[in-house]
């Protein structure tokens, strides 16, 4: 399941824009829908940031997060208000779990535990944010189980997520690199 | 059954050592943050203390957050936080919180109350925080 396709780079390109659309349609219906719980936010978005991640490689992955937060922001009217930085420190914090995770052996963990150990990242990033930079009190920390344990969830189920948008992707990789 | 059947598809061993550790540590850190009940509920705002309201009083306070007002509710030995114009409503939704330790949060707001015992070690008062603005 994981392997890196091999692209030109403009059909690279191509396909970051694609994930991106994806991602920010999946944020944008996130966002309108009812939440689960105050410690559950499903982030099927990062789902197209794992395929990119799984196919085209960090920078790409880092391009599909950046790029939903900035679009997702603006059109929720949310840039550079306090929810537009812990978008931001979430997707830093499960861009830099992603980045040690290139570290490993290629067949160690697959989409699923990728999914699991960005989500914790992602979670743990908006914590630190909201500690240091917005509330400022380390009271915020006693949080941080309840919201683990949502993202612990979350992450299992974008990970399956990821596994089947990738089985999909492969069975039709002839499209992608078709001249 | 099928669930399991589609995890067990989808998932490498290493996904499922990851799953298990990282679900019991998970699992440690909630029952090792588990406290006394608590006596009074400070209210934090910017990480500065603005009040302190006893537990053992039903009563109600409305306080000035980033993003409007925000209420506090004490009733029954339990606090909570009303906020009306946060995105995600996360303190809303939190609830009544009761044990030491717990706190109830609206992060947009800038707005905390954390839940303490008996005896704090610097009591911020109403009283006080006037006197300092």
């Amino acid at each position: 399941m994981n392997g890196h396709l091999t692209l030109s780079p403009l059909r690279q390109d191509l396909l970051i824009a694609y994930l991106t659309a994806a991602a920010v349609v999946a944020h944008l219906l996130e966002a309108a829908l009812p939440g689960a719980g105050p410690w559950f936010k499903p982030g099927v978005a990062n789902v197209f940031a794992l395929v990119a991640f799984l196919r085209l490689g960090w920078k790409a992955a880092a391009a599909v997060t950046l790029l939903r937060i900035l679009t997702s922001s603006m059109a929720l009217g949310m840039l550079f208000t306090p929810g537009f930085w812990l978008s931001l420190a979430g997707g830093c914090g499960a861009m830099g779990a992603l980045a040690l995770l290139r570290l490993l052996p290629n067949r160690l963990l697959g989409p699923v535990g990728i999914s699991l150990l960005a989500a914790l990242a992602h979670m743990a990033g908006q914590i630190v944010m909201a500690w240091v930079w917005i509330i400022g009190h380390a009271g915020i920390l006693s949080l941080l189980p309840w919201f683990l344990a949502g993202s612990w969830f979350s992450g299992i189920v974008n990970g399956v997520l990821t596994f089947l948008v990738l089985e999909q992707l492969d069975r039709h990789r002839d499209l992608l690199t078709a001249p | 059954m099928r669930l399991l059947t589609l995890l067990a598809r989808t998932t490498t061993p290493g996904d499922r050592v990851t799953m298990a550790l990282s679900g019991m540590a998970i699992v440690g850190l909630m029952l090792s943050t588990r406290g006394d009940p608590g006596q009074r509920g400070v209210i934090y705002r910017d990480n500065r203390p603005l009040m302190t309201l006893t537990l053992n009083q039903d009563q109600k306070k409305e306080v000035s957050g980033k993003l409007g007002a925000v209420t506090i509710q004490v009733e029954q030995g339990r606090i909570r936080l009303v906020e009306y114009n946060s995105p995600r409503l996360i303190g809303t939704r939190t609830g009544w919180i009761q044990e030491v330790g717990q706190i109830s949060a609206c992060v947009p707001c800038g707005i905390l109350i954390k839940v303490e015992g008996a005896r704090p070690k610097q009591p911020p008062t109403v009283e006080f925080d006037a006197v300092s603005q």
